[in-house]
């Protein structure tokens, strides 16, 4: 059947894909859009959708006007108000469902599709997730169906033809946009963004009361993950992360000091054996501390800033995830430096907690060293003192109470009385906040670590010494230090309150749903590394196959093969084609390359034809004028009269005939008639 | 405007002398070309817009959405190409119209692979679109219109696909060593006295039945089915033609001098239209040009000579 449609018109199963293709590209910003819109979204597609299967009258033009102002105004008013990357999706979501209304020709299709692209790119800002990336394959295998569509109308299966299609295209793309994704150059940003999507605050707070930290612990959700350069995980009394540091106190609080600390110009990286790499990736927090491995020894990677109280901090705070590599030396020997600013690790309150006040004075009196008196405390704990996740509340003197009346608590509860205490006593010392523990994978070798690891110390200032680590927890229960948290704790109602699912897979009954959720966090964590923070790998990827890297390289590199394949296509196209001469035209040119060598003269021109060319010769050279004649009567026939049985012999005859009029031409050039007859 | 018809006037000329007229040709990669469409141009400016994201916001699932897009660019040139590489058109042979008229040039097509959504068409004419299924040959009538009387040769014509993405559009250029014979458009106009009064007399003997008939001929095919003579056939005598009284006696000639008046196409035009009367009617009619006579005669054959030298008159060639 020959179709006389007009092309430029949508066909029913092109609009049919196109609805689809929307559908599927949209649903994952429901949770980014207002919810009228979405509403509004799923009003239109269903209504086209009806109407193409059945005639129903379209909506008059003033009731479409009027929607358009009104998701317009809407969007434009919802934009203002929301945070940057909502408005966009929103504004991007509208646009494409009004787009819908009028839905005629392929023009209509085209913008589409081409902002259907752009959604679920935008898509990616939201969720990275493995589940996303899928997600946004079958959303793009739904738009080149729809734009298949619109360029072959298929009736018949109008929807299993335009994905198998699709699907083998999409995978056909596939090698390469490997090598672009893994060779392009990752550029650092052209014009800086806020980006403040929905990342939730977790973690450590820039301040420490008893309770904050307790809190995490109903909080299952990844802190971050570190890999070791020695592929074996530290002991597990070496684990601690610091991630602040709070060396003010006012008597209720503990806090992060806002000045003082400067960035460490520590880079006297000694070897040790005790020295270790580490590679971290951080989960979003929107703070802007990092995980440093107890002692930071030498300088992180340059994502990150070192600061002399051994913490790391980001440049700014962490919307998305950062990747960095730092080194630690696990038995740090005191450098020598002298504590610089000790009035403000002894600074407490005047007054307050007056039974703490006694117990220090009697210290004092008993003459203890620096030593005796935190073995004093620590013995104490050990003795009189429980671990609990949900201790009573404090009021008042709170020191005195957890010292001397509840005696029960959580690590920031043991860190703020000892450090306290001490600091009464004249220790300098500074409660250290961060992550004791994790969890790791033998799968992948990693440690994952989880906000329920969240963890309090103190370090405090030992002549001689220098920062030491003391952790009271570690000596009310030791096991919280050797042992995985989720196992100490995964009886008590408050641990991970928050989610009920992984409380269910904390019980060691079912050994399956653990090694399982860890191949799963592998996968993640490959996925994290290798794909979600490839920039970061690219470097070191491409460094180990082509040597340094700069920018221009890798550009020269991505257009090389490029241009090569180019010019070859455009060489193949635009070949000459070497035109095969037909035998007959051949002989011509022959007899005339005989008759040139004789005398120039008798070359032909370029504009003669056979039958003046031969009269011409027959001119100069009458003897053979008979032969030429035929011949050239010959030439007329085969090229002429087209009819096949006689081209056939006359060519046998032609051949014969000029052969002999070659050697007829040689012969008389011998005996010098040419010339003869010439002159 | 006029710059660029000149610059189109030269590639045309030159792909008119890179190709020579053929009967049958084969798509091969020296015939096809590939540009992407102004959707291919916008899709690319999207696909930058989605790379300036990626650079943004450091994402590498959006820098992987861009890859994607841009390999699939790519990748729709061959499949662009692929459409439309290997395709053999064969010229077929084409019906006589009369001027004015859509002459439908008949092609073959085939190929061994399949082949959707081709665009064949002349320069501004209408354009059909056709699926191709693998190893089926498939025969196609490209229409197009014919303005002038006298052989038609088949312009160069275009084959083009869009096919899967219209991303890219994929076209050829094809010339084929084929004609068609170009009547001249059949006008009313110019009495042919001696016939009028009695057409309207010969329709009414045809309606009243055979008394006024003169003679049966021959059957000829192409005869009106009334003028055939049942009642000789059923009497055996074979198929018979009744041939009537007038329009033996006065012999009818479509002269060149029977309308002075009118100028060269207009006569050529008038006679064409009266010719077609005359046959219709089975009328016994002679042609008289300057340079051609053919004797009166009746039938599809003579009436078709009779138009192939109006068609013809004063031709002389391309």
């Amino acid at each position: 059947m020959t179709t006389k449609t007009p092309a430029t018109l949508l066909s029913i199963p092109a609009k049919k894909w196109l609805l689809i293709m929307l559908f599927v590209v949209i649903a994952p910003h429901v949770a980014y859009t207002p919810l009228w819109l979405t509403i509004i979204a799923l009003c239109i597609i269903g209504w086209i959708g009806i109407s193409l299967f059945s005639q129903r009258p379209e909506l008059p033009v003033w009731g479409r006007r009027l929607l358009v102002v009104g998701v317009i105004a809407g969007v434009l008013i919802y934009a203002s108000m929301s945070q940057e990357l909502a408005g966009l999706s929103s504004l991007l979501i509208a646009g494409a469902i009004l787009k819908v209304l009028e839905l005629r020709s392929r023009r209509d299709g085209w913008v589409l599709i081409l902002v259907a692209c752009f959604i679920a790119a935008v898509s990616f800002l939201f969720d990275q997730s493995i589940v996303a990336a899928i997600y946004g394959g079958v959303s793009l295998m739904t738009v080149f169906s729809a734009l298949m569509m619109m360029h072959h109308p298929n009736e018949k299966s109008w929807f299993a033809f335009p994905l198998k299609k699709s699907a083998l295209i999409l995978l056909q793309s596939m090698p390469l946009m490997l090598i672009l994704f893994l060779i392009f150059p990752r550029i650092s940003p052209l014009w800086s963004i806020q980006y403040n999507n929905s990342v939730a605050k977790t973690g450590l707070s820039d301040g420490m009361e008893p309770g904050n930290i307790s809190q995490l612990a109903r909080s299952d959700s990844v802190a971050f993950r570190a890999s070791f350069s020695t592929g074996v995980p530290p002991a597990s009394t070496d684990r601690y992360w610091r991630a602040v540091t709070y060396p003010i106190f006012d008597g209720q609080r503990w806090s992060m000091a806002q000045d003082g600390i400067d960035k460490s110009i520590n880079s006297s990286s000694k070897e040790s054996k005790s020295l270790v790499g580490y590679q971290v990736i951080a989960e979003p927090s929107a703070n802007s501390w990092l995980f440093a491995l107890d002692y930071p020894s030498g300088l992180p990677s340059p994502e990150v800033s070192a600061f002399s109280d051994g913490t790391f901090r980001a440049d700014s705070p962490i919307y998305e995830r950062l990747f960095y590599s730092a080194k630690a030396d696990l038995s740090a020997a005191y450098d020598g430096r002298p504590l610089y600013d000790r009035a403000r690790y002894l600074s407490v309150p005047e007054n307050g907690n007056p039974a703490t006040r006694a117990m220090v004075a009697q210290w004092l009196v008993a003459g203890l060293s620096a030593e005796q008196k935190i073995a004093a405390l620590l013995q104490r704990y050990n003795e009189q003192f429980s671990y609990t996740l949900s201790p009573q509340k404090l009021r008042g003197d709170r020191i005195d109470q957890f010292l001397f009346t509840t005696q029960e608590g959580f690590c920031e509860h043991f860190s703020n009385a000892t450090a306290y205490a001490l600091r009464l006593a004249g220790i300098p010392t500074r409660v250290v906040a961060g992550y004791l523990g994790g969890e790791w994978n033998p799968y992948e070798k990693y440690m994952l670590v989880r906000q329920y690891e969240a963890h309090a110390w103190i370090e405090a200032w030992l002549d001689g010494k220098g920062w030491v680590r003391i952790d009271p927890t570690a000596a009310v229960a030791p096991e919280r230090v050797t042992l995985p948290f989720d196992q100490l704790f995964s009886d008590s109602p408050e641990f991970m309150s928050d989610n009920a699912f992984a409380t269910y897979r904390m019980q060691q009954s079912l050994p399956w749903l653990k090694t399982w959720s860890l191949r799963y966090d592998a996968l993640n964590y490959n996925w994290h590394r290798w794909v979600l923070g490839f920039h970061e790998e690219q470097s070191n990827l491409l460094q180990d196959w082509f040597g340094t890297i700069s920018i221009l390289k890798m550009l020269l590199l991505l257009f090389i093969p490029a241009g090569v394949a180019l010019t070859f296509v455009i060489w193949v196209l635009l070949r000459v084609p070497l035109r095969k001469l037909n035998t007959v035209d051949q002989e011509v040119i022959d007899v005339s390359a005989v008759l040139s060598a004789v005398t120039p003269f008798l070359q032909r021109e370029a504009e003669e034809t056979v039958t003046s060319y031969c009269q011409r010769v027959a001119c100069s050279l009458p003897v053979l004028r008979s032969q030429l004649e035929n011949w050239s009567a010959l030439y007329q026939q085969i090229r002429y009269v087209p009819e096949s049985q006689q081209i056939e012999q006359n060519t046998i005859l032609f051949l014969s005939c000029s052969r002999q009029l070659k050697g007829d031409i040689k012969r008389l050039n011998k005996q010098d008639v040419v010339r003869g007859s010439i002159d | 405007m006029r710059k660029t018809k000149r610059v189109k006037g030269r590639v045309k000329s030159w792909l008119v002398n890179r190709y020579p007229a053929q009967r049958s040709v084969k798509l091969t990669q020296n015939r096809i070309f590939i540009l992407p469409t102004m959707a291919g141009m916008a899709y690319l400016i999207v696909v930058l817009l989605i790379l300036l994201l990626a650079v943004n916001y450091q994402n590498n699932l959006a820098y992987a959405v861009c890859f994607t897009l841009l390999s699939l660019f790519v990748t729709a040139i061959l499949h662009t190409y692929a459409n439309l590489s290997g395709l053999r058109i064969s010229a077929l042979t084409t019906e006589p119209v009369f001027s004015n008229e859509l002459a439908y040039f008949r092609y073959q097509l085939h190929s061994a692979r399949a082949m959707n959504q081709l665009t064949l068409g002349f320069n501004n004419n209408v354009q059909i679109t056709v699926d191709l299924e693998k190893n089926v040959e498939r025969n196609i009538e490209v229409p197009y219109l014919c303005l002038r009387r006298g052989w038609q040769r088949a312009e160069l014509f275009r084959i083009g696909s869009l096919y899967p993405l219209g991303l890219f559009r994929a076209w050829s250029w094809l010339r084929f060593d084929q004609t068609v014979l170009v009547y001249p458009k059949p006008i009313e106009g110019g009495q042919l006295d001696s016939f009028v009064g009695r057409d309207c007399r010969d329709n009414k003997a045809v309606a009243k039945g055979d008394d006024e008939f003169e003679a049966l001929s021959a059957y000829y095919p192409g005869a009106a089915k009334n003028s055939i003579a049942w009642k000789a056939y059923a009497k055996g005598y074979g198929l018979q033609v009744k041939t009537y009284q007038g329009s033996a006696s006065d012999e009818l000639w479509l002269d060149w001098n029977l309308w002075p008046e009118l100028s060269e196409e207009q006569r050529l035009s008038c006679m064409c239209y009266w010719s077609i009367q005359l046959s219709q009617n089975q009328a016994q009619y002679g042609l008289r040009l300057p340079e051609v006579t053919f004797e009166p005669s009746v039938g599809e054959k003579h009436h078709i000579k009779v138009l192939e030298q109006l068609a013809l008159y004063g031709f002389e060639g391309w």
